[in-house]
Protein backbone atom coordinates (compact mmCIF):
# COMPACT_ATOMS: atom_id res chain seq x y z
CA UNK A 1 0.00 0.00 0.00
CA UNK A 2 1.28 3.34 -1.00
CA UNK A 3 1.84 5.99 1.48
CA UNK A 4 0.56 9.62 0.95
CA UNK A 5 4.28 10.86 0.59
CA UNK A 6 4.06 8.57 -2.85
CA UNK A 7 1.02 9.15 -3.73
CA UNK A 8 2.28 13.09 -3.40
CA UNK A 9 5.14 11.51 -5.67
CA UNK A 10 3.82 9.54 -8.29
CA UNK A 11 0.48 11.31 -9.01
CA UNK A 12 1.63 12.76 -12.35
CA UNK A 13 2.72 9.73 -13.77
CA UNK A 14 -0.56 7.85 -12.57
CA UNK A 15 -2.44 10.85 -13.91
CA UNK A 16 0.05 10.20 -17.60
CA UNK A 17 -0.77 6.93 -17.33
CA UNK A 18 2.41 5.57 -16.77
CA UNK A 19 2.00 3.38 -13.77
CA UNK A 20 2.41 -0.54 -14.15
CA UNK A 21 -1.35 -1.75 -13.32
CA UNK A 22 -0.25 -3.36 -10.02
CA UNK A 23 0.97 -0.19 -8.94
CA UNK A 24 -2.03 1.76 -10.29
CA UNK A 25 -4.21 -0.67 -8.43
CA UNK A 26 -2.24 0.26 -5.63
CA UNK A 27 -2.26 3.59 -6.62
CA UNK A 28 -6.03 4.02 -6.53
CA UNK A 29 -7.24 1.53 -3.36
CA UNK A 30 -5.17 4.29 -0.99
CA UNK A 31 -6.89 7.24 -3.18
CA UNK A 32 -10.24 6.03 -2.64
CA UNK A 33 -9.96 5.59 1.01
CA UNK A 34 -8.23 8.66 1.70
CA UNK A 35 -9.76 11.90 1.82
CA UNK A 36 -6.70 13.96 1.82
CA UNK A 37 -5.01 12.28 -1.60
CA UNK A 38 -8.35 12.52 -2.79
CA UNK A 39 -8.03 16.20 -2.24
CA UNK A 40 -4.63 16.77 -3.68
CA UNK A 41 -5.65 14.87 -6.84
CA UNK A 42 -8.37 17.14 -7.71
CA UNK A 43 -5.74 19.91 -7.06
CA UNK A 44 -2.99 18.72 -9.41
CA UNK A 45 -6.29 18.11 -12.11
CA UNK A 46 -7.70 21.81 -11.43
CA UNK A 47 -3.87 23.58 -11.79
CA UNK A 48 -3.60 21.58 -14.83
CA UNK A 49 -6.79 22.21 -16.58
CA UNK A 50 -6.98 26.13 -15.01
CA UNK A 51 -3.66 26.66 -16.92
CA UNK A 52 -5.24 25.36 -20.22
CA UNK A 53 -8.17 27.59 -19.83
CA UNK A 54 -6.61 30.81 -19.14
CA UNK A 55 -7.15 33.31 -21.97
CA UNK A 56 -4.60 34.14 -24.78
CA UNK A 57 -3.28 37.73 -24.33
CA UNK A 58 -4.24 39.59 -27.17
CA UNK A 59 -2.29 39.12 -30.02
CA UNK A 60 -0.63 42.90 -30.88
CA UNK A 61 -2.11 44.57 -34.44
CA UNK A 62 1.33 46.18 -34.42
CA UNK A 63 3.03 42.77 -34.04
CA UNK A 64 0.89 40.90 -36.67
CA UNK A 65 1.65 44.04 -38.88
CA UNK A 66 5.30 43.54 -38.65
CA UNK A 67 5.48 39.60 -39.02
CA UNK A 68 3.41 40.09 -42.49
CA UNK A 69 6.04 42.82 -43.57
CA UNK A 70 8.63 40.58 -42.66
CA UNK A 71 6.50 38.31 -44.71
CA UNK A 72 6.46 40.49 -47.68
CA UNK A 73 10.08 41.46 -47.43
CA UNK A 74 11.42 37.59 -47.60
CA UNK A 75 8.74 37.18 -50.58
CA UNK A 76 10.73 39.37 -52.32
CA UNK A 77 13.95 38.06 -51.89
CA UNK A 78 12.98 34.69 -53.36
CA UNK A 79 13.14 36.22 -56.38
CA UNK B 1 2.46 7.59 -29.75
CA UNK B 2 2.10 7.50 -26.23
CA UNK B 3 -1.44 8.77 -25.61
CA UNK B 4 -2.87 9.68 -22.10
CA UNK B 5 -5.16 7.07 -20.48
CA UNK B 6 -6.93 8.85 -18.08
CA UNK B 7 -7.20 6.81 -15.28
CA UNK B 8 -10.89 5.84 -14.52
CA UNK B 9 -10.48 7.27 -10.87
CA UNK B 10 -12.54 9.90 -9.75
CA UNK B 11 -13.85 10.30 -13.08
CA UNK B 12 -16.30 12.98 -11.70
CA UNK B 13 -13.17 15.12 -11.66
CA UNK B 14 -12.75 15.43 -14.95
CA UNK B 15 -15.26 17.30 -16.79
CA UNK B 16 -14.77 16.24 -20.55
CA UNK B 17 -13.06 19.49 -21.54
CA UNK B 18 -9.88 17.69 -21.73
CA UNK B 19 -7.35 17.31 -23.18
CA UNK B 20 -7.66 20.79 -24.68
CA UNK B 21 -4.51 19.26 -26.93
CA UNK B 22 -7.64 19.34 -29.54
CA UNK B 23 -8.43 23.18 -28.98
CA UNK B 24 -5.76 23.91 -30.87
CA UNK B 25 -6.53 22.16 -33.89
CA UNK B 26 -5.71 18.93 -35.87
CA UNK B 27 -2.57 18.03 -34.44
CA UNK B 28 -3.45 15.17 -32.05
CA UNK B 29 -5.24 13.18 -34.96
CA UNK B 30 -5.88 9.76 -32.79
CA UNK B 31 -8.43 11.58 -30.91
CA UNK B 32 -10.70 13.32 -33.46
CA UNK B 33 -12.72 9.85 -33.35
CA UNK B 34 -13.99 8.56 -36.55
CA UNK B 35 -11.75 8.26 -39.42
CA UNK B 36 -8.65 5.63 -38.39
CA UNK B 37 -5.80 7.77 -37.09
CA UNK B 38 -3.84 6.83 -39.67
CA UNK B 39 -5.67 8.18 -42.44
CA UNK B 40 -6.06 10.95 -40.39
CA UNK B 41 -2.70 11.19 -39.79
CA UNK B 42 -1.97 10.78 -43.57
CA UNK B 43 -4.74 13.61 -44.53
CA UNK B 44 -3.23 16.08 -42.38
CA UNK B 45 0.49 15.70 -43.46
CA UNK B 46 -0.83 16.18 -47.06
CA UNK B 47 -2.49 19.30 -45.85
CA UNK B 48 0.50 20.06 -44.74
CA UNK B 49 2.55 19.45 -47.50
CA UNK B 50 0.17 21.86 -49.56
CA UNK B 51 0.35 24.20 -46.99
CA UNK B 52 4.18 24.26 -47.28
CA UNK B 53 4.53 24.46 -51.13
CA UNK B 54 1.98 27.40 -51.09
CA UNK B 55 4.69 29.31 -48.14
CA UNK B 56 7.53 28.51 -50.11
CA UNK B 57 5.60 29.91 -53.09
CA UNK B 58 5.07 33.05 -51.19
CA UNK B 59 1.08 32.72 -50.83
CA UNK B 60 0.49 35.98 -48.44
CA UNK B 61 -3.09 34.66 -47.74
CA UNK B 62 -1.63 31.49 -46.67
CA UNK B 63 0.29 33.39 -44.08
CA UNK B 64 -1.76 35.04 -42.72
CA UNK B 65 -3.76 32.12 -41.88
CA UNK B 66 -0.51 30.38 -40.60
CA UNK B 67 -0.20 33.41 -38.25
CA UNK B 68 -3.30 33.43 -37.06
CA UNK B 69 -3.82 30.00 -36.32
CA UNK B 70 -0.63 30.21 -34.58
CA UNK B 71 0.22 33.63 -33.21
CA UNK B 72 -1.81 33.77 -30.37
CA UNK B 73 -0.49 30.56 -28.85
CA UNK B 74 2.86 31.84 -29.65
CA UNK B 75 2.40 35.00 -27.98
CA UNK B 76 1.12 33.30 -24.68
CA UNK B 77 3.77 30.81 -24.90
CA UNK B 78 6.42 33.66 -25.35
CA UNK B 79 4.76 35.29 -22.15
CA UNK B 80 5.76 32.92 -19.77
CA UNK B 81 9.37 33.34 -20.51
CA UNK B 82 9.38 37.29 -21.31
CA UNK B 83 9.17 39.52 -18.13
CA UNK B 84 6.79 42.41 -20.46
CA UNK B 85 4.48 42.03 -23.66
CA UNK B 86 6.91 43.84 -25.52
CA UNK B 87 9.70 41.82 -25.18
CA UNK B 88 7.53 38.65 -26.00
CA UNK B 89 6.12 40.17 -29.29
CA UNK B 90 10.01 41.01 -30.02
CA UNK B 91 10.66 36.90 -29.89
CA UNK B 92 7.53 36.37 -31.96
CA UNK B 93 8.54 38.81 -34.49
CA UNK B 94 12.24 37.11 -34.20
CA UNK B 95 10.81 33.51 -34.17
CA UNK B 96 8.93 34.20 -37.64
CA UNK B 97 11.90 35.62 -39.20
CA UNK B 98 13.80 32.92 -38.25
CA UNK B 99 11.24 30.49 -39.41
CA UNK B 100 10.85 32.08 -42.91
CA UNK B 101 14.85 32.27 -43.30
CA UNK B 102 14.66 28.58 -42.59
CA UNK B 103 11.42 28.02 -44.63
CA UNK B 104 13.14 26.94 -47.54
CA UNK B 105 15.17 23.83 -46.14
CA UNK B 106 12.32 22.84 -43.70
CA UNK B 107 12.34 19.25 -44.62
CA UNK B 108 9.01 18.31 -43.05
CA UNK B 109 10.18 15.64 -40.95
CA UNK B 110 8.20 17.31 -37.97
CA UNK B 111 5.11 19.12 -38.35
CA UNK B 112 4.82 22.60 -38.89
CA UNK B 113 3.82 23.46 -35.64
CA UNK B 114 6.34 21.50 -33.76
CA UNK B 115 9.31 23.17 -35.93
CA UNK B 116 8.01 26.79 -35.40
CA UNK B 117 7.62 26.06 -31.49
CA UNK B 118 10.92 24.64 -31.46
CA UNK B 119 12.02 28.11 -32.95
CA UNK B 120 10.38 29.95 -30.63
CA UNK B 121 11.64 28.15 -27.76
CA UNK B 122 14.63 28.47 -28.93
CA UNK B 123 14.23 32.33 -29.51
CA UNK B 124 13.13 32.50 -26.10
CA UNK B 125 15.41 30.78 -24.21
CA UNK B 126 18.37 32.96 -25.55
CA UNK B 127 16.66 36.23 -24.71
CA UNK B 128 15.81 34.83 -21.81
CA UNK B 129 19.37 34.21 -20.59
CA UNK B 130 20.08 38.11 -22.23
CA UNK B 131 18.26 38.93 -19.95
CA UNK B 132 19.68 37.75 -17.25
CA UNK B 133 16.16 36.23 -15.43
CA UNK B 134 18.80 33.68 -13.77
CA UNK B 135 18.07 30.47 -13.28
CA UNK B 136 19.97 29.87 -10.05
CA UNK B 137 17.42 32.41 -8.19
CA UNK B 138 14.60 30.81 -9.40
CA UNK B 139 15.65 27.38 -9.18
CA UNK B 140 16.70 28.75 -5.73
CA UNK B 141 12.85 29.58 -5.08
CA UNK B 142 11.64 26.18 -6.59
CA UNK B 143 13.65 24.73 -4.21
CA UNK B 144 12.31 26.83 -1.15
CA UNK B 145 8.79 25.26 -2.64
CA UNK B 146 9.22 22.04 -2.67
CA UNK B 147 10.75 21.96 1.11
CA UNK B 148 8.21 23.83 2.29
CA UNK B 149 6.02 21.07 0.84
CA UNK B 150 7.26 18.35 2.98
CA UNK B 151 6.12 20.39 5.59
CA UNK B 152 2.53 18.86 4.69
CA UNK B 153 3.34 15.46 6.08
CA UNK B 154 3.84 13.58 9.06
CA UNK B 155 7.22 12.27 9.25
CA UNK B 156 8.35 7.97 7.98
CA UNK B 157 8.32 7.43 11.84
CA UNK B 158 5.49 9.02 13.18
CA UNK B 159 3.31 6.75 15.23
CA UNK B 160 -0.19 7.24 13.68
CA UNK B 161 0.14 9.01 10.85
CA UNK B 162 3.72 8.08 8.87
CA UNK B 163 3.96 9.35 5.61
CA UNK B 164 0.55 11.07 6.18
CA UNK B 165 -0.80 14.52 4.93
CA UNK B 166 -0.74 17.32 8.00
CA UNK B 167 -3.67 18.93 5.59
CA UNK B 168 -6.90 18.21 4.62
CA UNK B 169 -6.59 19.17 0.98
CA UNK B 170 -9.97 20.80 0.03
CA UNK B 171 -11.58 19.54 -3.22
CA UNK B 172 -10.34 21.77 -5.79
CA UNK B 173 -13.55 20.39 -8.34
CA UNK B 174 -15.76 21.20 -5.49
CA UNK B 175 -15.15 24.43 -5.37
CA UNK B 176 -17.57 27.48 -6.82
CA UNK B 177 -16.91 27.78 -10.53
CA UNK B 178 -14.80 30.93 -10.60
CA UNK B 179 -12.56 30.54 -7.29
CA UNK B 180 -9.49 29.87 -9.42
CA UNK B 181 -10.65 32.17 -12.62
CA UNK B 182 -10.06 35.27 -9.99
CA UNK B 183 -7.53 38.25 -11.41
CA UNK B 184 -5.78 37.06 -8.52
CA UNK B 185 -5.57 33.27 -9.25
CA UNK B 186 -4.35 33.97 -12.52
CA UNK B 187 -1.76 36.49 -11.59
CA UNK B 188 -0.40 34.44 -9.08
CA UNK B 189 -0.48 31.57 -11.53
CA UNK B 190 1.20 33.12 -14.36
CA UNK B 191 3.88 34.77 -11.60
CA UNK B 192 4.50 31.24 -10.38
CA UNK B 193 5.21 29.86 -14.03
CA UNK B 194 7.57 32.47 -14.93
CA UNK B 195 9.24 31.89 -11.33
CA UNK B 196 10.09 27.96 -12.37
CA UNK B 197 13.40 26.79 -13.75
CA UNK B 198 13.18 27.26 -17.52
CA UNK B 199 12.72 23.65 -18.15
CA UNK B 200 9.92 23.29 -16.18
CA UNK B 201 8.25 26.93 -17.51
CA UNK B 202 9.02 25.07 -20.92
CA UNK B 203 7.25 21.69 -20.16
CA UNK B 204 4.52 23.22 -18.38
CA UNK B 205 3.74 25.73 -20.92
CA UNK B 206 3.51 23.78 -23.54
CA UNK B 207 1.94 20.51 -22.24
CA UNK B 208 -0.71 22.86 -19.86
CA UNK B 209 -0.94 25.86 -21.33
CA UNK B 210 -0.70 24.88 -25.45
CA UNK B 211 -2.35 21.32 -24.78
CA UNK B 212 0.41 19.65 -27.25
CA UNK B 213 1.05 15.61 -26.14
CA UNK B 214 4.08 14.37 -23.83
CA UNK B 215 5.43 13.48 -26.93
CA UNK B 216 5.80 16.36 -29.07
CA UNK B 217 6.88 18.36 -25.70
CA UNK B 218 9.75 15.47 -25.63
CA UNK B 219 10.97 15.99 -29.75
CA UNK B 220 10.30 19.65 -29.28
CA UNK B 221 12.56 19.90 -26.15
CA UNK B 222 14.89 17.03 -26.45
CA UNK B 223 13.68 15.61 -23.28
CA UNK B 224 13.55 11.99 -22.36
CA UNK B 225 9.53 10.89 -21.41
CA UNK B 226 11.13 10.34 -18.11
CA UNK B 227 12.34 13.74 -17.66
CA UNK B 228 9.60 15.54 -19.18
CA UNK B 229 7.11 13.68 -16.47
CA UNK B 230 9.65 14.86 -13.38
CA UNK B 231 9.82 18.21 -14.93
CA UNK B 232 5.82 18.26 -15.37
CA UNK B 233 5.09 16.99 -12.01
CA UNK B 234 7.40 19.52 -10.29
CA UNK B 235 6.01 22.88 -12.40
CA UNK B 236 2.26 21.59 -11.48
CA UNK B 237 3.29 21.33 -7.69
CA UNK B 238 4.60 24.38 -7.69
CA UNK B 239 1.65 26.21 -9.66
CA UNK B 240 -0.93 23.90 -7.48
CA UNK B 241 1.05 25.66 -4.61
CA UNK B 242 0.57 28.70 -5.67
CA UNK B 243 -2.97 28.46 -6.26
CA UNK B 244 -3.29 27.30 -2.66
CA UNK B 245 -1.87 29.91 -1.63
CA UNK B 246 -4.26 31.94 -3.30
CA UNK B 247 -7.29 30.37 -1.90
CA UNK B 248 -5.76 29.80 1.85
CA UNK B 249 -7.73 27.21 2.47
CA UNK B 250 -4.66 24.99 4.12
CA UNK B 251 -5.83 23.57 7.46
CA UNK B 252 -4.35 21.54 9.78
CA UNK B 253 -5.77 17.86 10.47
CA UNK B 254 -3.90 17.67 13.85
Amino acid sequence: MFTCRQIYDLITEYDEGFLKTSERRQFESHVVICPPCRGFLSQMRATRDQLGRGAAPEFPAELADSIISAFQEWKSQQR
Amino acid sequence: MRRRSEPHLNRDTDDGRRYTAQRNGKHNPATTSSAKPSDDRSATRLAERELLARLRAGDEPAFRQLLADFGPAMFRLARVYASDSEVAAEIVQETWVAALRGLQGFEGRSSLRTWVFTILANCARRRAKMEARSAPLSSLEALRGEESELDCFFTANHSRWASCWTTINTRWDALPEDALTTQEAESAMMEALRSLPPSQSAVIALRDLEGLSSDEVCSLLGLSVGNQRVLLHRARLAIRRALLEVLDDKESRS
